[in-house]
């Protein structure tokens, strides 16, 4: 579904901050990335979303449409949304002025055009909404609210898993999605990220703790340190780090 | 281009005349005569005046103004002019006169409605405003109405006031007065909508006088929806006694030169007021917001926010001052424009001021002036939403923002129609 060369990318006009990623993903796999702060984690799911701030310095990123597998590195980031790309982002965006129905009935929309579906009027769409709400357990109210703003920190962790609740994304990169959340909320989250995960689709879990992997068990885990994936396992080696920390992971220079 | 100010065209003399000459009460008599003595004596500010820096009314010394004729209109009448509900309790004026037969809101024993030459004084107790929109209004006002709120009435319709510009004729003047008193704890939501529904030329120079007594709680929201050959030079002045609440919102789309000058006076402690104000303009339309808000008394507070949209020639003047007397303790200050500029030939002049005579206060204020955010167009664009269409929905946010503190849900509606029509959608 996805595979990562020897992506390096750096800061527009900035320092170097990938160094030769490698990485591929297969349908209903889940694949978690762990590392220290500013290790690259955000870097790396960003880039994937096509972020704007980034130039990729080499290597590619492959994507499976069909029997095809297309660089997404060609692609607009509203594009690789239209392929099933899903980023649930560290830091929601606020978005004054437009209501979370609005946003994502647009969003919506927008990838059934692409896929010469018919659009889903207004009424509809508030009803799949309305049931889509329930499987995070916030409020029906949230949906008139502008798109994050003054929700706190929870709530627009469980915003964004209500995007990718209603949007099905093939490929969902969740970054840092466990970190913010009291523990009824983590429990909630990853109940929901559990419920939408097939057979079909992948999720790529980006975090700092192994909070989340105690709901959710991966079956790759993979250590970032410093832009480079230093060490991949199994869900062993998500609890090694939990004991004993990042340090012996530590490449020699 | 050196005089600050400069002196009325021969044509005002008839015009002041022909105004005087109909039946007017006492004290609206000696309004008008202090109003066309000072005008006669100053004549009109050039941008030399500071309050006029950026809005040039000069020209108007030497426009050929005439007064409306009387029997025009009235086919295009309601209920075919947007923001029209039946159920409201409407008060209509056409051309500055008011019509009753279209205003049902006289029918109505909820309220009071009285026609201006009714009244035997001045509702407008505090010393006359000398600002040249209001001496014009004073100078060409020939009718008003008066609404009065009795005192725990909770008014379940809205009072609408239309001002319908109709007239045919070019340049015509059209200075309506309208008065809102809301007695002692009453509730009401009042709409003011002013609209051209002629395409000709007109100076609209409305007056607006709201007072909520003590414990009052108001819902004010203005729209100006004049053509783009027209001019509205508008003022506003609220009065809020103790624990009065008024929330104010207005939209401003329309004109081809618009100034409004909007003050709330706190006159009592407890007092709140909010002053939320969404523009856009484009082309060559030009608009300019005067707010003062002004902190007599202890724990009064103020919240203000002012957004709006400048796209091709366009320009959008913020000047808004918040006063708050060394008596003010306690006083909550908020205040902030922001401006979205589309244009490289557009001009934006923001300017929130703090005048503060007290060390108990909490006060802030900002101005911004900026393009769409890039990291919400990346979330938009994230979520596979294409650039043209997210960039067109968040222009349409960064206005629409302000009306999500809307209270009056229909002039939400309303509000969410007109700006419909600001940003067609279309998908790229
Ligand atoms: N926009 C930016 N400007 C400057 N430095 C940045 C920017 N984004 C990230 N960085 C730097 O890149 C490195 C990797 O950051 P990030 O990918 O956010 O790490 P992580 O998500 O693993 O904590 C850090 O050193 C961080 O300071
Ligand atoms: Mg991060």
């Amino acid at each position: 579904m996805l595979r990562i060369q020897s992506l390096s990318a750096r800061i527009k006009e900035g320092p170097a901050i990938l160094h030769g990623i490698d990485l591929e993903i297969k349908p209903g796999e889940i694949h978690a990335i762990m590392g220290p702060n500013g290790s690259g984690k955000s870097t790396l799911a960003r880039i994937l979303a096509g972020h704007p701030d980034y130039d990729v310095t080499g290597g590619n990123i492959l994507y499976k449409v069909g029997d095809d597998w297309r660089s997404l590195l060609k692609l607009e980031s509203h594009e690789r949304a239209w392929l099933g790309l899903f980023l649930a982002f560290q830091y929601p965006v606020d978005v004054p002025g437009v209501s979370n129905t609005a946003f994502l009935h647009a969003s919506y929309n927008a990838i059934r055009r692409f896929r010469k579906e018919p659009e889903m009027d207004i009424v509809e769409f508030r009803d799949l909404l309305i049931e889509k709400i329930a499987l995070i357990g916030m409020e029906p109210a949230y949906l008139e609210r502008a798109v994050n703003l003054d929700f706190s920190g929870g709530e627009k962790k469980r915003n964004e898993i209500l995007q990718m609740a209603v949007l099905a994304p093939q490929l969902a990169v969740l970054d840092e999605t466990d970190s913010g959340l009291d523990v009824d909320s983590l429990r909630i989250v990853a109940e929901a990220v559990k419920e939408l995960h097939t057979r079909h689709n992948a999720v790529l879990l980006i975090t700092h703790y192994q909070r989340m992997l105690n709901y959710i068990t991966p079956d790759h885990v993979h250590i970032m340190m410093d832009g480079r994936l230093v060490r991949s396992g199994d869900a062993d080696l998500a609890r090694s780090v939990e004991d004993r920390g990042y340090d012996w992971l530590k490449v020699p220079a | 281009m050196k005089t600050r100010f400069v002196p009325l065209g021969d044509p005002y003399t008839a015009l002041f005349a022909a105004c005087n000459a109909e039946s007017q009460p006492d004290w609206l008599a000696a309004r008008r005569k202090g109003a066309v003595e000072r005008l006669r004596r100053d004549g009109l500010p050039t941008r030399l005046v500071e309050a006029w820096k950026y809005t040039d009314i000069s020209p108007l010394a030497e426009r050929a103004l005439v007064l409306p004729a009387g029997t025009s209109v009235r086919s295009a009448m309601p209920p075919n002019v947007p923001f029209w509900h039946e159920d409201d309790l409407n008060v209509v004026f056409v051309d500055g006169q008011f019509a009753p037969e279209w205003s049902n809101a006289v029918q109505s024993s909820e309220i009071q409605v009285v026609r201006l030459n009714n009244l035997a004084t001045n509702p407008e107790t505090a010393p006359s405003d000398m600002l040249a929109s209001a001496l014009l209004n004073a100078a060409f006002r020939r009718d008003g109405v008066l609404v009065r709120i009795p005192a725990h009435r909770q008014l379940e319709r809205r009072i609408h006031f239309f001002l319908l510009h109709a007239s045919e004729t070019a340049d015509a003047v059209l200075a309506p007065w309208l008065a809102v008193a809301a007695e002692d704890a009453a509730e009401a939501r009042i709409a003011v909508t002013a609209l051209s529904i002629s395409k000709a030329s007109c100076l609209h120079v409305p007056r607006v006088f709201v007072s909520a007594a003590a414990g009052a709680q108001l819902v004010v929201s203005q729209s100006q929806l004049m053509n783009d050959r027209s001019w509205q030079l508008g003022t506003t002045r609220i009065e809020q006694h103790r624990d009065s609440r008024v929330t104010h919102l207005e939209a401003a789309v329309g004109a081809a030169l618009a100034r409004h000058d909007l003050a709330a006076v706190l006159l009592e402690s407890g007092a709140e007021v909010e002053l939320n104000g969404l523009y856009v303009q484009r082309e060559h339309r030009h608009v300019d917001f005067h707010t003062w808000i002004e902190h007599r008394q202890m724990n009064c507070r103020s919240h203000q926010v002012y957004k709006g949209i400048v796209d091709d020639h366009a320009a959008a003047v913020f000047n808004g001052v918040v006063r708050v007397h060394p008596g003010a303790s306690g006083t909550d200050g908020y205040q902030l424009n922001r401006t979205l500029l589309m244009s490289r030939e557009a001009q934006v002049f923001s300017k929130p001021e703090l005048l503060i005579d007290n060390d108990d206060v909490k006060c802030s204020h900002g101005a911004t002036i900026g393009q769409i955010s890039a990291q919400e167009l990346f979330y938009l664009q994230s979520r596979g939403i294409p650039e043209a269409q997210a960039r067109h929905m968040l222009s349409r946010a960064f206005v629409e923002d302000v009306l999500f503190r809307q209270k009056d849900i229909r002039q939400r509606a309303d509000l969410d129609a007109l700006l419909d029509r600001c940003f067609p959608v279309g998908h790229d």
